[in-house]
């Protein structure tokens, strides 16, 4: 029990490193993907001679409608991927290599 | 924050004041570097007045830091472990110190934009540094959680008080102060952990890391987003955007083959096999993307669009902090009736809700019918991380590990 209480404690950390690397790479990717989406809608009304404020407008709406996409594909991932129990069989043999041992502290 | 350490010190009254001192560095650690990638946007408009930034470097001189600081922070980790924890947040708050000096000197995009990586770099190596004292500090058990829940909690206050410190900062002294003000705060963290902190390493972990793994991942990220960036001006079709696609895909596929036969991988295997830290990760990856985008362009349209100066825009997002606070308490009541599923769905939902009333921004619009309810409803649904990041993920890995 301790061991395993060891070994959950030391995932603690690495876990929430993990967390810090996919909010800033999801930040970044989801800024970039937001900004681009703006800019492309904004360019295209700027040279069809809409007004700056407008194409500048409606870039950002699209943006925004776009964006649904992201809680959307997380809805789907935590329906899909956190079903319970049964998908941890397949995780058995992997765990029980070498370094599962050398982080138990 | 120093409020925050002391109600827990009072409910833990069976142990020395030192270690909640430890912890409250820690969390101005943290909350510096989450502040950071937050506050640059708010000064972008007037960056972009000063500098003259095209679409594309905006949003690099926000992503640099973001991309430099996810990617390299698992490396920073394992440095922190081997070569000694205080040492790499010292070196860590060292180079973030320089190079926010560096940030505001900047003359031009181009400048700015490799300050804001090496100020990433700087964020990648304090961060899991400060994490892994922090896990030394604390026993394992209530006072270690509480100690990762305050942890957890001051990044979630830092990403919305940006909002708050930036205005006053950009329209008062200038954009350049939002990068300076890391210096005193970076300057005390320094004093603080020479004096508090005392040096730890891991003597029996085996001396490797996984060089390969960091680079084929990282300009996989690189290329992914420098494509996404520059599409706009390459055109989306076109063989520049079409070729990063691609050699980002190819990257991808070698940091996998990579990570399959290293000797310490990045992601330990146990970690990376488990369902359930994925899937709580991929959220948190997509949560992250809706805020921080969220936010990225809700400030282009305060002060864009409605010309709102960044210090009446910044009070006007004020109310977001109550919003978290608000959600936070929703989803604590929620959470032990309902379960963290449910909390999960009922944040995405608020987060769904938030884009559709944001899609409809007109461009006479006003702060409080337009932008308000938008945000207020991404408020509310983002402090589920501050709940959400610590808790399942830890108890997670307890549960994968049992059944291992």
């Amino acid at each position: 029990m301790a061991t395993l209480a060891g070994v959950a404690s030391r995932d603690a950390g690495l876990a929430s490193g993990l967390n810090n690397t996919f909010e800033q790479v999801g930040g970044a990717i989801g800024t970039a993907l937001m900004a681009t989406i703006a800019t492309t809608r904004t360019d295209d009304l700027l040279h069809a001679g809409a007004g700056h404020l407008v194409a500048i407008d409606r870039g950002i709406q699209l943006s925004f409608a776009t964006a649904i996409a992201f809680p959307v594909l997380g809805l789907i991932v935590s329906l899909f991927l956190l079903r319970k129990p049964r998908p941890a069989r397949a995780v058995e043999p992997l765990v029980a290599t070498p370094s599962a041992t050398t982080y138990a502290e | 924050m120093g409020r925050r350490v002391g109600d827990f010190a009072g409910m833990q009254t069976n142990i020395t004041h030192t270690p909640w001192r430890v912890l409250a560095l820690l969390c101005l650690v943290y909350f510096l570097v989450i502040l950071d990638a937050a506050i640059v946007r708010l000064a972008l408009p007037s960056i972009d007045l000063a500098l003259g930034l095209s679409p594309a470097s905006q949003t690099w001189v926000a992503n640099a830091y973001m991309l430099s600081f996810g990617t390299l922070l698992l490396l920073g980790g394992r440095l922190a472990d081997l070569l000694g924890r205080k040492r790499i947040l010292l070196v860590g708050v060292g180079v973030f110190t320089l190079a926010s000096l560096a940030c505001g000197l900047a003359s031009s995009g181009a400048m700015l934009i490799g300050a804001r990586a090496v100020q990433g770099l700087g964020a990648a190596a304090m961060t899991p540094a400060a994490l892994s004292i922090l896990m030394r500090t604390f026993p394992e058990g209530a006072e270690r959680n509480r100690a990762i829940g305050a942890w957890g909690a001051t990044g979630g206050m830092a990403a919305t008080a940006a909002w708050i410190i930036g205005g006053p900062l950009i329209d008062g002294p200038g954009w350049q102060w939002v990068f300076w003000i890391n210096i005193p705060v970076g300057l005390a963290i320094g004093a603080l952990a020479l004096g508090l902190l005392s040096e730890s390493r891991d003597a029996a972990a085996t001396r490797s890391f996984d060089v390969a793994g960091v680079v084929s991942v990282t300009a996989a990220l690189v290329a992914l987003v420098y494509a996404l960036v520059e599409a706009p001006t390459a055109g989306w079709a076109s063989t520049q955007t079409v070729a990063l696609l691609a050699l980002s895909l190819a990257l991808f596929g070698a940091f996998a083959a990579v990570e399959r036969r290293a000797t310490a991988p990045l992601v330990p295997r146990r970690i990376a096999a488990s369902r359930t830290l994925l899937a709580a990760n991929l959220g948190l990856g997509l949560t992250a993307a809706s805020i921080y985008g969220m936010a990225f362009i809700i400030s282009l349209y305060g002060q864009e669009v409605l010309g709102y100066s960044a210090l009446k825009f910044g009070v006007g997002a004020v109310v977001l902090p109550f919003g978290v606070a608000l959600g936070a308490g929703i989803g604590q009541a929620l959470v032990t009736r309902r379960g963290p599923r449910a909390v999960s769905a009922a944040g995405i939902a608020g987060l769904a809700v938030g884009f559709v009333l944001l899609a409809r921004l007109p461009v006479h619009g006003s702060y409080v019918a337009d932008l308000l309810p938008g945000s207020a409803s991404h408020s509310v649904s983002r402090s589920r991380r501050t709940r959400w990041r610590p808790w399942p993920v830890s108890r997670a890995a307890t549960r994968d590990s049992r059944r291992d």
